[in-house]
This record gives C-alpha cells, sequence and structure tokens, in this order.
C-alpha cells in the first residue's frame, strides 16, 4: 500500500551507529588532514628475523602491530597464514585479527529469516544483548547508547529511548549524529517542533549542512519557516562543501522547492544532490521521480541506488518485483527496527500475497512502536479481515477512526466494506466500497480510487459474489486510467496477465556527454536536459 | 652507509679498559635503543652479562647531510646517557641501568683519533617480553600481573622525576634476574622527553615507535600540557601492555580493526575532536568486550578492565586515574599498587588457596 503511505520526508536516518559512522554524514569536518600511518620497515625486517628465529606468541603480536600500515599488512598476512597453516598456537585474539587481516571474518549478512515474522523481531533481542556487553564495559559511550535506543523505540519504549539519547547526546553535545538522531526520535514521537527547535537552536547549525538539511526538513515537518534554507541555498551554490556533504541539504531544499510548486528549481537542487547522494536523498529522488522526471539509470545513481534498500525497494515495487520488493524491505526493517515504513510494505504485500498470520505479526510488530500508524493499523484491519477476524478487524478499524481524524476514513470505509462482504452483506458492501470510492473520487484521488476498486474486485472474488467478473472488469478499466503499481500488485493475483502500469513521460538526464568530432574530446554537460534527450550528443 | 667499514663493527673479542668483553654482535639491542648509528653486542665482567652498543660518529658524515646528522648522533647520544645516569643515581629499580661509558679506538686504529667508538653498556638480561610470552608455555596470569606492575612501578619512578618513556612496548620490556627473582625493567631510553628540560625530541610529534603510539597521535594531535602530551602518552603504552599481555595482541592493532574504515586514520579527514573521541570509545568498549573479557580470569576481570578503560581512554586529557585525573594528573602510580595485590589474590587463586 505504497500510495497510501504518508509523503515520505528527507528528514534524517537513524541507521545503526555501524552504517551510520561510515558515511560522510559522520565524518563532515572542516578540517582537511591526511593522516598517513607508515611503520619502520627496518624494525619490521629485524622482528620478522628474530620470529624466524624463535617464534613466540609474543613476537606474533609485535608483528601484528605492522598490519596497521597498509604497504606492510601484506607481508604481516603471509607470516600469519604461515604460522596458521604450521599450526602455531595463536591466541584468539591473534586469530580473530588473523581472519580480519585475511577478510575471512564472516561478514554481517542480513538473513531475512533471522528477523522473523513473528510479532517479536528475535534480532532485537540478540543484538541488545550484544549492546549491553558493551555497554557493561562504560555506560557512558554515546555511539552505543544510540543503538540501544534505535531497540528500545522498537519495542514501544520512546520514552526511555528519548531518556537514552538525551544522556548520550549530555556526554557528546556536539556530535552531529546524536543531535540528529534526537532530532529523527521526536519525529518518530509525532514532536516535529521539538525535533526543529533542537536543530534550529543549536550552535553547530549556521555552518554544518548536514545539520542545515536536518533543520530545512524539519521546518517543513513542523509547518515552520526555516531558518537556515537561505544560507543553504548559498552553501549549495558556492559549493561550501564536498557534494557528497552538500547532498542531504541540496535534496532537502528541492522538496522545498517541490513543495512550493517551483519545479525548475527543485530540479536544479536534486541534480546537485544527486552528484554524491547518500541512501536517503536517493530514496527521495525516487519517490519524487514522477514529478522531477529525472532518469536515474545512470552509473552514480546505480551505485547510491545499490547500497539504498528503501531506494531499490521503491524501484522494485514500481516494476512489480514483488519478491525483490520484500528482500530489500526485511533489509530496510533490519536497519531500521523503529521505522514503520517497511513494515508497511511488508504488511500490505503479505496481505496481497494471502500471507495473513505475518501481515497480522509484523502490523503487530510496527503498532507496537507506534501504537497510533495509520497506515499499519489499516493493513491490520485488512489482513484480519481477511483472514475471517471479522470482529477483531472491526476493533481495529474502530481504533483508526478514533485515531485518524478524518484522514483515513475512507480506507476504513473500503475495509468495512470487505468486512461485511465477509459477513455475506453483499448489498452493504458494495454500499460500503462504492462509498469509499466516491470519497477518494471527490478529493480527486483517482490512483486511489483505482487502488480501492482493485482491493474490491479482490474481495468480491474471494467471498464469490455474483457481479466477481464485473467488478474486476471496472477495476481493470480503471487502472488503465489511473494505473498505480499498488493496484497492479493487487490486481494481477486475479488476471495475471495484467501489464504493468504505463511508463511515465520521456525523463530528463542530469547531464549529458558532448562529443566534438573536430576537437575528438569528450566533455560532460552538467544541467538538467530537457525530456527524451539523449546520453550522447555528438557535435560535428 | 652499509658499505662503511666502522671501528664499530669490529669490537667481537675486545676487551674495554671497563673490564668489559665484547662478545657476539647482535640483530637488535634488548633494553636500548638500537638507533640507526648503533651496533650491538653482547658482553660479560666478572661472568655478569652485559651489553654494548657501540657508536661511531664518522658514520654521521655518510648522511646526505652530514652536520644534521653529527648533530642528532650526538645529542642523542648525549640525551640517553645524561638520562640514564639520572636514572641510576634516582635508584629507578625498574628502569634498565647503565653499567658503564667508555671511548676506545681499536689496537688497529690507534692514533687515528677520528676512528673514536663511543661505547654503552648496559644491564642485560633474559630476553623481552616478546620472547618471554609464548601461551604454548602456558604463562600464568599472576606472571602477566607482575610484569605490568613492574612496568607500572618503572613509569612511575620516570614520572616522580618528570621523565616520559614515550616507547613502553613489548621489546623494551627486560626480563632482569634481582637476587633470586626475576623482574621486569624497562628500557630503551632514547626517546624518552623530560619535564621543564629542553632534549632533542621536544619538537617531534613522536619520537617513539609510531606503531604503538597512542591514538590522537595518528591523528595528529598535540597538547601543550605535559600530562596530556607525554604522561598520558605513556599511560596508553602501559594499557597496550595490558592488552598485549592478555590478548597477544598490542591495543592498536585492536582497536584499529574496531573503528569504522571512514574513521581510520588513513581515510578520516578531520581533526581530533569529540566526535572521533565518541567514535573510538566505542572501539575501546569493543575491544574490551570481544577480546580483552573472554581472556581475563573472572577473580580479577573487573579490576583489569577498569584499569584498562582508564589506560586506554581515546581522550588523552581524561586518560589515567579517574580520581587522579580530576586533580589534573594522570596518577601511573596508582596502578602498580593496585596490580601487585592482583597479583598477589591471582598467586592465590592459582595455588588453589583462594577459590
Amino acid at each position: 500500500m505504497k500510495a497510501s503511505l504518508p509523503p515520505r520526508r528527507l528528514i534524517p536516518r537513524w541507521r545503526r551507529t555501524s552504517a551510520t559512522l561510515n558515511l560522510p554524514e559522520a565524518t563532515y569536518s572542516v578540517g582537511k588532514r591526511s593522516n598517513l600511518v607508515a611503520l619502520d620497515t627496518d624494525r619490521f625486517e629485524r622482528v620478522l628475523e628474530e620470529w624466524k628465529e624463535s617464534p613466540t606468541t609474543g613476537l606474533l603480536g609485535d608483528l601484528l602491530s605492522f598490519s596497521v600500515d597498509p604497504s606492510l599488512a601484506p607481508a604481516v598476512i603471509e607470516v600469519a597464514e604461515k604460522a596458521l597453516a604450521e599450526g602455531f598456537h595463536l591466541s584468539p585474539a591473534q586469530r580473530l585479527i588473523v581472519l580480519s587481516l585475511t577478510g575471512e571474518e564472516s561478514e554481517r549478512l542480513v538473513i531475512p529469516g533471522a528477523l522473523g515474522t513473528g510479532v517479536c523481531n528475535p534480532a532485537i533481542q540478540r543484538q541488545v544483548a550484544e549492546i549491553r556487553r558493551i555497554l557493561s564495559v562504560n555506560y557512558a559511550n554515546p555511539l552505543v547508547l544510540l543503538d540501544l535506543a534505535q531497540f528500545q523505540v522498537a519495542s514501544g519504549q520512546a520514552k526511555r529511548a528519548e531518556r537514552t539519547v538525551l544522556s548520550a547526546l549530555s556526554l557528546s553535545p556536539y556530535n552531529r549524529v546524536i543531535i540528529r538522531t534526537l532530532a529523527r526520535l521526536y519525529v518518530h514521537m509525532s514532536k516535529p517542533d521539538k525535533a526543529h527547535a533542537l536543530i534550529k537552536g543549536h550552535v553547530l547549525t549556521p555552518t554544518d549542512p548536514w545539520l542545515m538539511a536536518s533543520e530545512v526538513s524539519l521546518a517543513d515537518l513542523s509547518g515552520s519557516s526555516s531558518r537556515f534554507a537561505s544560507k543553504g541555498f548559498r552553501f549549495v551554490r558556492d559549493k561550501a562543501a564536498s557534494s557528497a556533504d552538500l547532498t542531504e541539504l541540496a535534496g532537502a531544499l528541492g522538496v522545498s522547492e517541490l513543495k512550493a510548486g517551483s519545479v525548475g528549481r527543485a530540479r536544479d537542487m536534486f541534480r546537485l544532490a544527486l552528484t554524491n547522494p547518500n541512501d536517503n536523498v536517493i530514496a527521495q529522488a525516487v519517490t519524487h521521480q514522477s514529478s522531477l522526471g529525472f532518469h536515474l539509470d545512470q552509473p552514480v545513481l546505480r551505485e547510491a541506488i545499490s547500497t539504498a534498500q528503501e531506494a531499490q525497494l521503491l524501484i522494485a515495487w514500481n516494476s512489480l518485483r514483488v519478491d525483490v520488493a520484500e528482500q530489500n524491505a526485511l533489509m530496510w526493517h533490519d536497519e531500521e527496527p523503529f521505522s514503520s515504513r517497511p513494515l508497511q510494505f511488508l504488511t500490505a504485500l503479505y496481505a496481497v500475497q494471502k500471507r495473513y498470520t505475518e501481515a497480522e505479526n509484523l502490523a503487530l510488530r510496527g503498532l507496537i512502536a507506534d501504537p497510533d500508524e495509520l497506515a499499519l493499523l489499516a493493513n491490520y484491519a485488512y489482513a484480519l479481515a481477511s483472514s475471517g477476524k471479522l470482529d477483531a478487524a472491526d476493533r481495529v478499524l474502530q481504533k483508526m477512526l478514533s485515531v485518524g481524524h478524518g484522514r483515513y476514513d475512507a480506507i476504513a470505509l473500503a475495509t468495512k466494506g470487505l468486512v461485511a462482504l465477509k459477513r455475506g452483506q453483499l448489498a452493504l458492501g458494495d454500499a460500503l466500497y462504492s462509498e469509499a470510492m466516491g470519497a477518494f473520487r471527490s478529493r480527486k484521488e483517482f490512483s486511489f480510487e483505482a487502488l480501492c476498486q482493485a482491493y474490491y474486485a479482490r474481495a468480491a472474488q474471494d467471498v464469490g459474489h455474483p457481479e466477481a467478473h464485473e467488478i474486476l472488469l471496472r477495476a481493470e478499466a480503471l487502472y488503465q486510467k489511473h494505473g498505480t503499481s499498488d493496484a497492479a500488485i493487487v490486481l494481477r493475483q486475479l488476471d495475471p496477465s495484467l501489464e504493468a502500469p504505463k511508463e511515465e513521460e520521456a525523463t530528463r538526464r542530469l547531464n549529458q556527454w558532448v562529443f566534438d568530432k573536430k576537437t575528438d574530446s569528450l566533455i560532460s554537460r552538467p544541467g538538467v536536459s530537457r525530456p527524451g534527450a539523449p546520453p550522447l550528443i555528438v557535435k560535428e | 652507509m652499509s658499505q662503511f667499514n666502522s671501528p664499530a663493527d669490529k669490537l667481537e673479542g675486545v676487551t674495554l679498559s671497563s673490564g668489559w668483553k665484547v662478545l657476539a654482535r647482535i640483530v637488535k639491542s634488548p633494553g636500548a635503543s638500537g638507533g640507526n648509528f648503533g651496533i650491538c653486542y653482547h658482553a660479560e665482567k666478572d661472568g655478569r652479562p652485559g651489553f654494548v652498543k657501540a657508536l661511531d660518529f664518522r658514520r654521521a658524515f655518510h648522511e646526505k647531510d652530514f652536520i644534521l646528522a653529527l648533530n642528532q648522533l650526538t645529542s642523542h647520544v648525549l640525551w640517553e646517557k645524561e638520562l640514564l645516569e639520572f636514572c641510576n643515581k634516582a635508584s629507578m629499580s625498574r628502569v634498565v641501568r647503565l653499567l658503564d661509558y667508555e671511548d676506545l679506538i681499536l689496537d688497529e686504529d690507534q692514533g687515528d683519533q677520528t676512528k673514536k667508538v663511543c661505547c654503552l653498556i648496559f644491564e642485560v638480561g633474559a630476553g623481552d617480553l616478546r620472547t618471554r610470552f609464548d601461551i604454548a608455555r602456558n604463562p600464568s596470569h599472576s606472571w602477566r600481573l607482575r610484569v605490568l606492575r613492574d612496568v607500572g612501578l618503572a613509569l612511575d619512578q620516570l614520572h616522580r622525576k618528570g621523565v616520559a618513556h614515550l616507547d613502553v612496548k613489548p621489546s623494551n620490556v627486560i626480563a632482569l634476574a634481582e637476587s633470586q627473582f626475576e623482574v621486569m625493567k624497562l628500557g630503551d631510553l632514547g626517546r624518552a622527553v623530560r619535564k621543564g628540560m629542553p632534549g632533542p625530541f621536544d619538537a617531534m610529534a613522536w619520537p617513539g615507535d609510531v606503531g604503538y603510539m597512542p591514538p590522537e597521535k595518528w591523528y595528529g594531535h598535540n597538547s601543550q600540557q605535559w600530562n596530556d602530551e607525554r604522561e598520558a602518552a605513556d599511560a596508553y603504552l602501559f594499557g597496550s601492555l595490558f592488552a598485549f599481555l592478555f590478548t597477544g595482541v598490542p591495543m592498536n592493532n585492536l582497536l584499529h580493526n574496531e573503528i569504522p574504515d571512514a574513521f581510520k586514520p588513513q581515510q578520516y579527514r578531520g581533526v581530533f575532536d569529540r566526535q572521533l573521541i565518541d567514535v573510538l570509545r566505542q572501539a575501546q568498549a569493543k575491544v574490551i568486550a570481544i577480546y580483552l573479557r573472554p581472556a581475563l580470569p573472572a577473580c580479577i576481570a573487573q579490576e583489569i578492565e577498569s584499569m584498562f578503560l582508564e589506560l586506554t581512554d581515546p581522550d588523552p586529557t581524561t586518560r589515567g586515574d579517574r580520581k587522579a585525573r580530576a586533580r589534573g594528573i594522570v596518577g601511573i602510580d596508582r596502578y602498580h599498587q593496585k596490580l601487585l595485590k592482583l597479583a598477589e589474590r591471582m598467586s592465590l587463586h592459582e595455588r588453589g588457596i583462594l577459590a
């Protein structure tokens, strides 16, 4: 139910610190010094001689110390591998270091099964135990506290998580990663004003493009004006930092422009944002692809997309590759276990695939972290109704209506229609679906109307509705006019021959290559091209 | 340089006027700075072993900038000699002693004063920590703790007299027999600095072995405060020995392995700031949880972890004993006392006297 998701914002992502710390947002600094570690090769040779003469644990340890120098590491690895092969008695730590040097240390793989599809996330228990083990060494460890807080939120302990992140911030008040994480947590706790105030008032924000980016996005989310949008524009225009450090700022400004209706300026900003994008920006660009009309199948962007689960999920979903979408949603869920968005995808997908127990469990898992999350409540109610738990579905719908303040009323009407059909109240069911579609139509949300009709067709077939075929034909007709990938995924369950939604209009390139025959040169021409422009222009 | 025929290369079999008989040449000087100019030999006097470091200043003439090389060589030797004499006078029981010092001219070179060789004679023991530490021989934990205690005591003795060693590493920890006991002494003061006394290494960002230097030096951080710049560096090197003795790997290796790639010194583009210290603290905690803790016996684990945590604190301004740090000092003296008590307790455990 991607179509029914809340709009995506370019707010800071809260990944596990092991992932965040390898990204530019963690390493941005005004300093540009290089720190080469070059060790004494003569001393290495002497130690090597001593080791060959009388190998001991101590001499091997001394030899291993040279591995921090990349130029000596291969020689150290050779010695260590030989020692292993010859059965030399290595200490457990030496063995671990040798395995790490030789790259044999098992990479951390996200195995979808490891996350489970039960209500409890088994990965959380395992990882919390690991975090507690590290914190038991020293609790005053701000970055480890962030990981702990992430799992606390996922377990529905948002208040406790807030205290944990505040502790981290008090230990390290100028750490950008912590500041952005706290802001993200406040957004999760539906306190965008607090998140905005935190970033807006921080002493680092006027000089830090990552914090400025967050300020611009959070201002938009909290409905207030941005203090740093103008300064951010100057930052981006003057290239005050590297393209990797400006990506989120340019992206945030692009989103603001898009919202204000300045598509041209939004395209310019996104073109800069996509010069060296992170996973957050690339996912935002995929979200706005139809508005921006960008051609995203370019080498730099392909590489960025390959490391961004959310972007891969969106692309897979749009191209109806549901198995790939599922894998990426699971990986995204592993990275951000507190976030409802990957679970919204998964529950919608499992419900469509009639994997109702999994859909119910994962919806409940997400509702632990965020009990009032409307998209999850909607998917939960749908899964319950589809599996025949009609009273339970009614209760969830009731809650949805009470916390939704009118936002999900039409979706609730449609699900009520499903409940009625399941109860054999066909006329009531037809009327409720009709009312829901009418509500979408009156709001000019035609793609929602088409999606609603698709679900209606599915429900009609499920209950053996006498007009099931006609309803399906109407759904397919509406899909032809206002088709979305969501509707296609539903309708393909009923009619596998259904074609994917029509391709978007011709896309624009973010830059083109110009080959000059006279000078025999190939140069890059940056700038957003006209729609459908070729990647290469040959100049006679 | 390698083709240069120096009298310092030909001392085997020579008896010095101080009575020391020079024996076989050795690859690496145990307990004294090898340096680029020193040639090292085993030696013996009245059945007592020693070790000679022979220096021929003429080698400097073969360097590209010979004035600079000669100046460095003479100032380094003079500095080390005076410092060792100072340590001898201060009766530092855990610092390798300078036994003699003399100049000599070989018989074949008599009459040519330019061929004078300068000899420093040190006490020598039964190898350094690297050769003494072998898990195949199942070293006891109480022995490891005594080694640490001795090194802590050596550093305390030096720090009390305003000396920072800056090159504490396994190869500079020497086993020596004292009466019927074996003790560990700290050797190679060739890179030391003295508080309030200008020396040849004062201007160097890091005079010691780069492979063992504390993390702030990886990122080019220097401090003007003696405690933070010098004593705290010694504290880190001391902490690194904890890692070495319990895991078999120096701290820098373990730490480097746990630092995220983007923050590794070769890749990190920023300065040594709070954010970097947070990352290093996270890596330090992982080192303890993953490598050190599993290697520690339960009865001493908490105390060792706590000391290790303080000594290898990535922030040089807070590194050292917590209470001492509150008063602005590193407080290396607090550790050897604790380590002695732990060694005694561990010894009782090992003998089955304590459960």
